[in-house]
């Protein structure tokens, strides 16, 4: 009797810890759960909210600097001056070292719808991820990393200024975690146009946002926002020196989406990589210089089909195969844009995009002639 | 039934008796004696309330206590010496567990009562939150499991177009091997169409070639074309153009 009195307590006593134990561990594991879920979910938001409103900046603001431009093993240096006038946007950028070519071009008629934000379509392919602060140009940023969830396309990393939302910082991180294209401020200066309504941008205190977050209360109308403490002088007799090249009026017109894998001419895209979609650019004669002339019969035909995943975007070009065009199957890589040109059937598709050679090839492979 | 009580009781047995109880634990008693003792001592589990049956009931705790002190003399371990205060608190112990209350339910008194309902308030917090913490870890299991499990399949999905893009070899093995041809025609197969594949796969490395000034010079009205309406990296395009102008 005395033996099964104490199995009975020894028993249920271990029962008893059992259970409060798995009681205990349970509730640690959701803690944990929720340590672990919770802040990710949020930084996940600021990151977006950030991004989307660089998105913006960099169309609204007025702004020059001098930044550092690296592609492949390339390095080069460049000068931007970017205006908004009467809502009219030019850009003027000069190649401060080598020849110090320049080129300039008025943005007309932009439309911000083109300056996509980040949707839920492009978190199913991507990651958004808050990053630490860094200090670039003397001006601190917050690092925002776009990981991609496949192969199909770069890493992007973004250093952008909490204040202004103004991108200073970029790079396409490649498949060997190698820096395939990065440009960086070394200098800038940014101001906010005088006739910019204040409820368009909104800035955030730069005191309250040093930290890990900002959050809408820190948010405060600011009309000029200036870091002249960072500004370079450029020198302008250099830049008027410079051979200056005239880019034909970047008009954004809204290119027609294609909702079907059917595309002209009998040409169907089988298989796409998850997150992109297909649109149709308009006609590739607009804008065609006197150099290309002697091709325009030929950019009538062509069809340019945009795929887009809102961050990476590739182009195809379907011409029609003629002798005096055909160059054989080439392919070029220059940072992060790659070029895959190659005959199928009658015609020549030509497949160009900053994203990896991989993800042109697929392409390619997948057009097919019904 | 108090320890004194108990005593005098035991002391008022037949001293026969006890001796057979011990005679018949060391398997020294006779049947008839084993007889006797067993009687007894289910006599003493029957009845109850009477004096005899307290009698009864000594001599079975004497049984008790003898087949203790042979446990303990025949154990190569020491033996626990539990005093019946020890005991007592076992049985307190015992009476304070939640299922012997369950059973006292009907003809509990109002302590008892109140000892439920705390033991109640004990576990009332305990139990939900508990429960609520396992469900949500599984839960949480569960999400994390599937975001893992769709992205492998994602990833495998597409691994597989990359694998097979690069390596037509495993196609055309599948292609071309027919399921009744013998292991030796197969392996004969398997070789011609690993050798097969590998040089059109060489060949199709090969089909792409570096292009040349003039290639390049066509490809760039289409890449001024991609960055005007295909780039969607803010002002990078700017500096993709002026970058691109020699190139």
């Amino acid at each position: 009797m005395l033996r099964t009195t104490f199995k009975l307590i020894n028993t249920k006593h271990i029962f008893r810890h059992y259970i409060f134990r798995h009681y205990i561990f349970g509730i640690s594991l959701s803690l944990i759960s929720v340590a672990m879920i919770g802040p990710s979910a949020y930084a996940d938001e600021k990151a977006i909210d950030l991004l989307n409103r660089m998105n913006q900046a960099v169309h609204k603001l007025n702004y020059s600097g001098t930044l550092a431009y690296l592609k492949g093993n390339s390095l080069s240096s460049l000068h931007i001056e970017h205006t908004v006038i009467n809502g009219i946007e030019s850009e003027r950028v000069v190649r401060l070292n080598e020849e110090g070519n320049e080129v300039s071009r008025e943005l007309k008629d932009f439309s911000f719808a083109a300056a996509q934000n980040i949707g839920p379509e492009m978190e199913k392919v991507y990651s958004f991820d808050l990053g630490r602060e860094n200090r670039i140009a003397n001006i601190p940023c917050r690092i925002i990393t776009a990981r991609p969830k496949d192969r199909e396309r770069y890493l992007q990393k973004y250093c952008i200024d909490a204040t202004t939302g103004m991108l200073l910082d970029y790079i396409l991180v490649g498949k060997s975690h190698q820096p395939v294209e990065q440009f960086m401020f070394t200098s800038i200066n940014i101001r906010v146009p005088e006739n910019l309504p204040a409820t368009e941008l909104s800035f955030t205190d730069p005191k309250a946002c040093s930290s890990t977050t900002c959050s809408d209360a820190d948010v405060v109308d600011a009309k000029v926002i200036d870091t002249m403490g960072a500004t370079a002088i450029v020198d302008q007799g250099v830049a008027a020196k410079a051979k200056t090249t005239i880019v034909a009026p970047r008009t954004v017109r809204p290119t027609r989406q294609i909702l079907t894998a059917d595309l002209h001419d009998g040409w169907v895209m089988e298989k796409l990589p998850v997150g992109y979609e297909i649109s149709l650019a308009p006609a590739m004669n607009a804008g065609m210089n006197a150099a290309q002339e002697g091709t325009e019969n030929l950019s009538k035909e062509t069809k340019h089909y945009i795929i887009s995943d809102g961050l990476s975007s590739l182009s195809v070009f379907v011409s029609p195969f003629t002798d005096e065009g055909d160059i054989g199957a080439v392919k070029i890589n220059s940072g992060a844009l790659n070029v895959v040109s190659q005959r199928k059937g009658n015609a020549i598709i030509t497949v160009v995009g900053e994203v990896p050679e991989n993800t042109l090839r697929n392409i390619f492979k997948n057009l097919r002639k019904k | 039934m108090s320890n004194d009580e108990l005593k005098s009781n035991i002391d008022e047995q037949p001293i026969s008796l006890a001796e057979h109880l011990s005679s018949v634990l060391d398997d020294e008693a006779a049947s008839f004696e084993q007889r006797r003792v067993l009687d007894e001592l289910a006599l003493g589990d029957k009845s109850s309330g009477s004096s005899i049956s307290n009698s009864k009931i000594a001599l079975s705790q004497k049984l008790s206590h003898f087949a203790l002190i042979g446990e303990s003399m025949r154990s190569t371990n020491p033996a626990i010496i539990a005093g019946p205060s020890f005991l007592a608190g076992i049985h307190e112990q015992i009476a304070l567990e939640d299922e012997y209350h369950d059973v006292q339910v009907s003809s509990s008194t109002s302590a008892n009562d109140v000892t439920m309902s705390q033991s109640g308030l004990q576990n009332s917090w305990l139990r939900p939150v508990g429960g609520f913490a396992l469900v949500a870890s599984f839960a949480a299991i569960a999400v994390m499991g599937l975001q893992n499990y769709q992205l492998n399949n994602q990833l495998t999905e597409q691994s597989k177009t990359i694998i097979a893009a690069q390596t037509p070899v495993k196609e055309a093995q599948t292609v071309e091997v027919a399921p009744s041809v013998d292991a030796v025609s197969i392996a004969n197969i398997d070789n011609k169409n690993l050798d097969k594949a590998k040089t059109d796969a060489k060949s199709q490395e090969q089909e792409y070639r570096q292009a040349n000034v003039h290639a390049r010079s066509f490809l760039k009205r289409y890449v001024d074309s991609h960055v005007q309406y295909a780039s969607r990296s803010t002002f990078v395009p700017s500096v993709r153009v002026i970058a691109y102008a020699d190139y």
